[in-house]
Parts: C-alpha cells; sequence; structure tokens
C-alpha cells in the first residue's frame, strides 16, 4: 500500500505496520542513489554526502524503523529491516539502485541484495555491520539508555577521532527521538540482535560473495565501534578502502574521500 | 580576481547551517582544497574546502550565525 503525503512517498511493508519514509534529497537521472543510516542515526546524516552525488543520479534516503520518523517495526532484525526498506524500492520503482549503507545500513544492504539480487546493481558499505570484528557493546547498549546532553556528546564522540565532528545541536535531538513512546526498548532489541549479528548475517553475505554485484567497502583504520574483519573483508570480494586516521564515520571524517569514491564508483551503473 | 566560498547544498531538507568554527584568519594564505571552517547541521558537521588558492579576504558569516544553502561564506582574493 502507497500513500503520498507531503510529498513523499509512505510504504507499508508487510513485515511491519509501521510506514517507512522515503525521501528525495535531490538530485536527477535514471540512475538512483538511496543512503541507509546507522544504529541511532537518520537519514539527515547523509547531508554532506547527498549532493555531491546530484550530477549523476537522483538521491534518496530512508529512515529505518525506530530511527528519525519512521516507526518502530515490530522486529528489531536486519532481515525485517531489508525486507521493509526492499518494500519501498520496490513500490518506488528504484532502478540502476547503488545502495549506500553506514554500520548498521550496511548489513541491511547486504541482506537486501542477498534477499532481492536484482534489485540493487552496487553496494557501497561503509564500516559495515556484520563485516567487522563485532560492534561495540558499550556504544550500542548505552545508546537507548542516553537520559543527558552531556553523556549524549561524550558516547557520540566515541564514533569519530575528531570530538568538533559531533555537532552539540544533536543531543536534544537524540534525547527527544528516545523520548517517543517505544523507541528506548526498540532500540535495545536492536542494539541486543547487532550484538550477534556477524553469524546471523552469514547467510546473507554468502550469497552477495556468490553473485555479480559490484561492491566496494569504505572503512576507517581507527574504527573502535565496529573494527574491520580483514580476513572476512577479503572473502567478501570487491573494492577495499581502508581510511587512514578515520574513525566510526567515514562519510563525515572523511567526506570528501568517500564522496569521490561514491561518485565514482556510481560510475559503474 | 575574487572566489566566493558558498555554502554547500545540503539537499531538500536542510536549508540553512551554522557556522561552528572558521579555522583559517583573515588575510592568511590559502591553498585550494584546505579546510577552511567547519559548519554544523542539526545532524552532523561538515567542513568546507577552499575553493582556490589565494588570500582570505572576508568572512562575510561569523562563528553562530546561520547561512542559507549558496550563501557566500567568505571570500578569497585569487592573484591573477
Amino acid at each position: 500500500m502507497i500513500w503520498q503525503k507531503a510529498g513523499r512517498l509512505w510504504v507499508s511493508s508487510t513485515s511491519h505496520r509501521s510506514w517507512l519514509p522515503l525521501i528525495k534529497l535531490g538530485g536527477r537521472g535514471e540512475n538512483n542513489t538511496l543512503f541507509l543510516h546507522g544504529f541511532g542515526a537518520d537519514r539527515l546524516s547523509w547531508i554532506g554526502n547527498a549532493a555531491a552525488l546530484f550530477p549523476q543520479a537522483s538521491v534518496y534516503a530512508v529512515d529505518l524503523p525506530g530511527h528519525g520518523q519512521a516507526e518502530i517495526g515490530q522486529e528489531a532484525s536486519v532481515s525485517s529491516m531489508a525486507n521493509a526498506v526492499a518494500a519501498s524500492i520496490d513500490h518506488h520503482q528504484l532502478n540502476n539502485l547503488h545502495l549506500v549503507g553506514h554500520s548498521l545500513g550496511g548489513a541491511v544492504a547486504i541482506e537486501i541484495a542477498a534477499q532481492q539480487p536484482t534489485l540493487a546493481n552496487a553496494l557501497s558499505l561503509l564500516s559495515p555491520a556484520g563485516l567487522g570484528e563485532g560492534i561495540n557493546r558499550r556504544f550500542i547498549s548505552e545508546y537507548p539508555k542516553l537520559s543527558e546532553p552531556e553523556f549524549v556528546i561524550d558516547l557520540l564522540q566515541t564514533l569519530v577521532l575528531d570530538p568538533r565532528l559531533i555537532s552539540t545541536m544533536v543531543a536534544p535531538m537524540v534525547l527527544a527521538h528516545l523520548e517517543r513512546p517505544g523507541v528506548r526498548r526498540y532500540l535495545s532489541s536492536v542494539a541486543s540482535h547487532l550484538a550477534g549479528l556477524e553469524g546471523a548475517l552469514q547467510p546473507a553475505i554468502q550469497s552477495v560473495v556468490e553473485s555479480n554485484i559490484h561492491r566496494q567497502i569504505i572503512w576507517g583504520n581507527a574504527d573502535t565501534i565496529n573494527p574491520p574483519d580483514l580476513s572476512c573483508i577479503a572473502e567478501f570480494g570487491g573494492e577495499f578502502h581502508f581510511l587512514d586516521s578515520c574513525g566510526h564515520l567515514p562519510h563525515i571524517e572523511k567526506r570528501k574521500t568517500v564522496n569521490e569514491l561514491l561518485v565514482s564508483f556510481g560510475v559503474c551503473l | 580576481m575574487q572566489v566566493p566560498i558558498l555554502m554547500p547544498d545540503l539537499g531538500n531538507e536542510i536549508a540553512e547551517a551554522q557556522v561552528e568554527e572558521w579555522l583559517v584568519a583573515v588575510g592568511c594564505e590559502v591553498k585550494e582544497g584546505e579546510q577552511l571552517l567547519l559548519i554544523m547541521t542539526p545532524k552532523a558537521a561538515v567542513e568546507i574546502d577552499a575553493p582556490a588558492s589565494g588570500v582570505l579576504t572576508e568572512i562575510s558569516v561569523a562563528v553562530d550565525d546561520l547561512a542559507e544553502s549558496g550563501a557566500t561564506l567568505g571570500v578569497i582574493d585569487v592573484a591573477s
């Protein structure tokens, strides 16, 4: 079922009662790029990246269930999130699709590519969950419990090498979001799911390994939230870009480099 | 020749951002691609690079002030 409101397309997923917003950030043309954010973030976290792709594609972002403006999901699993996003892609008829996923969003992109191999032509995975040594338990368990602005900033600054990159403006927005009914409990469930993701995502990873989908992985060499598993990455295949002096948010910390990689990779569509 | 430093396109959903910090003072030489300032949106920080090499002759938007996409944030004087 599709619902059009305020210029946005809202799609009802069969695996969630929630409505997933699929929002066009800009750009034009027959090629499409869809950004999938990480745990606790939302579609606005791509603000420094989207415009770089406007000349070559129509650029969209989605709020994953329980994030941004999206309703919480019935299930807190990567596969259920992938179902919901895939339904949005399908209904919006996004062809020639380049999926760009960060962390949790990277795992969702892998799951989408495994579930529906014809849906996306290319994957760009930034510090993807499932291909690392494991998501930092402290970060994902403490995030849903945050209640004080200074602790929000302290925790989010562990994501990056340069603490200036975490806006003080983000604290009230994070806390307001966490106060929405059911969000803390849902994100805690997502955190529990992420804690065991490396094994759960193996079938999807194997499907992508055996496919012909174009793929690149971008990772910061100082990522303490989801350190890369280099043997797993080698087995996954595709291009691998290891960025110096970069933590868990390469799209923010090394924006220019990441944008160049996304643009050059998108040309292969 | 004077080259403006412009607020980047922030997409359809965010119209303006706040200048957090200027990393270079007026009168300093800058190189193309060098980081000049940091802007903040409610969700992410974005570093703005010098669009050309020259001398930073003007800061048009001060720290803590807001500017819209496409606004001139400062000016670089490029020796011809």
